[in-house]
């Protein structure tokens, strides 16, 4: 028994010489998995256009209810996604979300992904809807600086999709995408690269589409 | 020639002291358990409050200052506030005797203790007899099952404790011929007593487990057990000061060990290098190694189950203790 | 000091009256206790250390946490505030006439004074161990409890060891009385 004892004694004195595993949140920050489904992004393909089509697929598939989507028709000349609409207005209540990812299953051209932030904390409860301003990534390449760099690599937040929609030409479309926007120069990690004067909406979902 | 033990205000002093450096030492010695059960457990301990949680204590303080006092309706009004109060008082009391050292300055003797008691040992052991009262009535007031069922088991191991704590101590009493501490220490001179009553010291510091209910012996306040016996009902301050209570215990405890059987304020060995630190500091010392192997005990053995741990103070620790006596005393006897 | 034996004594008298005027019985056991602990302090302040933590331990420590279990646990019934009747006041009168006797004596001389408890000395009057004396610094310089040790172990072994079969017996008789009849 003596010696038992001495062995537990000796196995918890060499744990104390060892280095904590703790991570010290928030100053270290734990990678991400690279299928970790945390707040949404809205993709756009690699020439610029957006993703998302406007057919609310998603908003249909959620089985919570916490996504709105408007569609809009594309104008032929400045196109704002390769497809007849576009979804003008996309907001998302992150606080009814429970996460799930059904919403990227559902979603034809995998415009609506979930991605690796999940630091969605506020003080006030109007800004955890989202809107599409917050959602869409702003350059292809926009979700690696929302979140802890995941270990497998930089494309793995985008969830691995690799093929470009062949499309419209890339630099006209994003060129019609500039003027569009009316900004000088490609967006910066701060604003969204959004068009201000897409209005957002904040009172929660009536049932109206 | 007044020395300066027989000034009022130099007593008045040195209480003063001593409270101070007993609740420092209760508040740190909750950090310091933490902290060290943390690096077991492969954990930092709290380490946001101030550097390395330094002021983790003080935050601990506050909350139990500012927390709500629950406590049941139809409980024993004064007893309840009895019980805590008796925990709190005994524990600071009891050090009162426990010498850290005496100097000699201008001519004047110096007691590094409040009382110079002739009998210091047998007054400890009066106070922690003492003591059993607060954890009974705790249990007793709080008119709840498991409040009184852990006070009764709280009080009947206690005192089953205490012979064997006065078994084991009797053979340092015999080696050194006196009870009172200072000479106990004095008489270790040449040779520690744990050298010489290995035995003895560690029945003393098994049993000082179990008299300061810590783990593995503190089925009493177990949580999975009896919620948290009998300070269940007790909460805030109150609560803290049975906290303080255990706390302070565990360092009483390992006061008298070191006193008994490390040699108290005597260097390790009696040469010049170790002889530069002053008999305080050593006493500090081995009182904090003591506290450490504690800790280190409490997070890494099993708690013991209630009718074991009266089996082993009853047929194991003392028969023990009175095997030591006897073999104490015939050597002594037979080198007279 | 004097200041610090009327305390003494104020709260021993109050915790007496405690023990006996109680309503719950808790209370009064608890009374006892306290009353108890103040003897201690009283051994103390007449110099008699070893008395005041032998009190302690086994009067106050032991003894009477037997009483207080026993009262906590099987809860006699509390009894009504007593009243003053005959019984009460003969009692009173009694415990007057007592005290009044015991100060008499007390200020007669048939206690301690500076010159030493007088009677017949046995043995070297000058070993404090074997005589009847017991001059203060003869005492501190002897050491309390080797004092005691002396007295105990040879002017009073006799009763020392009557006493300690008196205390095993009944610790043989509880362990009897008290065991499980075996079917």
């Amino acid at each position: 028994m003596i010696k038992e004892i001495a062995k537990g004694l000796a196995f918890t004195l060499k744990k104390m010489g060892a280095h904590p595993i703790t991570v010290q949140y928030p100053e270290e920050q734990k990678p991400v998995s690279p299928r970790h489904r945390g707040r949404h992004i809205l993709h756009r393909y690699d020439n610029g256009l957006e993703r998302c089509i406007g057919c609310e697929l998603c908003a249909a598939a959620c089985p919570v209810g916490c996504i709105y989507v408007l569609a809009a028709e594309n104008d032929p000349k400045a196109p704002i996604s390769p497809g007849e609409r576009y979804a003008e207005r996309y907001e998302i209540n992150l606080m009814r979300c429970i996460y799930c990812g059904y919403c990227a299953e559902a979603c034809p051209t995998e415009a609506i992904t979930l991605g690796p932030r999940f630091e969605l904390a506020d003080y006030r409860r109007e800004r955890t809807v989202v809107t599409k301003a917050e959602l869409l990534e702003s350059w292809p390449g926009f979700a690696q600086a929302q979140g802890p760099p995941s270990p497998v690599g930089a494309g793995a937040d985008q969830t691995g999709r690799e093929e470009l929609d062949p499309g419209v030409r890339p630099r006209a479309a994003w060129a019609a995408q500039e003027n569009m926007l009316d900004s000088e120069s490609a967006p910066h990690p701060g604003e969204l690269g959004v068009p201000v004067d897409v209005p957002t909406v904040i009172e929660p979902r009536t049932g109206k589409k | 020639m007044i020395g300066p033990d027989d000034l009022w205000w130099v007593l008045l002093i040195k209480c003063g002291v001593l409270v101070v450096f007993l609740l420092t030492a209760f508040a740190y010695l909750t950090l310091a358990e933490r902290k060290i059960s943390a690096r077991i457990q492969l954990r930092y301990g709290p380490n946001r409050v101030g550097p390395f949680g330094m002021l983790q204590p003080a935050a601990d303080g506050l909350k139990l200052f500012f927390k709500e006092n629950v406590a049941p309706a139809q409980r024993d009004k004064i007893l309840y506030l009895v019980g805590p109060s008796l925990a709190g008082g005994a524990a600071l009391f009891a050090y009162a005797v426990i010498p850290w050292g005496t100097n000699n300055w201008f001519g004047h003797v110096f007691h590094w203790d409040i009382a110079h008691v002739n009998v210091g040992l047998l007054f400890i052991l009066g106070i922690t007899s003492l003591g059993v009262y607060s954890l009974f009535l705790g249990g007793f007031a709080s008119n709840s099952k498991y409040s009184l069922l852990g006070g009764l088991r709280s009080s009947a191991q206690l005192i089953s404790y205490e012979m064997a704590v006065s078994f084991a101590l009797i053979g340092v009493v015999i080696l050194s011929g006196s009870l009172d501490l200072e000479k106990i220490v004095g008489s270790q001179q040449g040779l520690w007593f744990v050298v010489l009553q290995p035995l003895a010291f560690i029945l003393y510091f098994t049993a000082a487990f179990a008299e300061t209910n810590r783990l593995p012996f503190d089925l009493p306040e177990a949580e999975t057990e009896l919620i948290a016996g009998y300070h269940t009902e007790y909460s805030a301050m109150r609560f803290g000061l049975y906290f303080l209570g255990e706390y302070i215990n565990m360092v009483t405890v390992c006061s008298i060990a070191t006193a008994l059987f490390l040699g108290g304020w005597l260097p390790l060995l009696p040469f010049h290098p170790f002889d530069w630190i002053p008999g305080p500091i050593w006493f500090l010392g081995k009182v904090l190694v003591l506290l450490f192997v504690m800790i280190w005990v409490r997070w890494t053995l099993p708690r013991l189950r209630y009718d074991r741990l009266m089996n082993i103070g009853w047929k194991v620790l003392l028969p023990l203790g009175l095997i030591n006596i006897v073999i104490t005393g015939a050597v002594v006897a037979l080198r007279a | 000091m004097t200041v610090l034996f009327a305390v003494v004594i104020a709260l021993a008298a109050v915790s007496s009256l405690g023990v006996v005027l109680s309503r719950q019985t808790i209370y009064s056991a608890l009374s006892l206790v306290l009353t108890v602990s103040m003897l201690a302090v009283l051994f103390l302040l007449l110099n008699a250390q070893f008395l005041f933590a032998v009190q302690l331990i086994i009067y106050a420590g032991a003894v009477m946490v037997l009483f207080v279990f026993i009262v906590a646990l099987l809860s006699p019934d509390s009894e009504d505030r007593p009243t003053l009747d005959l019984r009460a006041v003969i009692g009173i009168l009694g415990i007057v006439v007592v005290t009044s006797l015991v100060f008499v004596a007390a200020r007669n001389g048939i206690t301690y004074n500076t010159n030493g408890f007088h009677g017949v000395a046995v043995g070297s009057a000058n070993n404090p161990y074997h005589a009847f004396s017991f001059p203060q610094d003869a005492v501190n310089n002897a050491g309390n409890v080797q004092t005691v040790a002396g007295q105990l172990f040879t002017n009073y072994l006799l009763p020392f060891e009557i006493t300690s079969m008196l205390l095993l017996i009944a610790a043989i008789g509880a362990v009897y009385l008290t065991r499980r009849s075996s079917q």
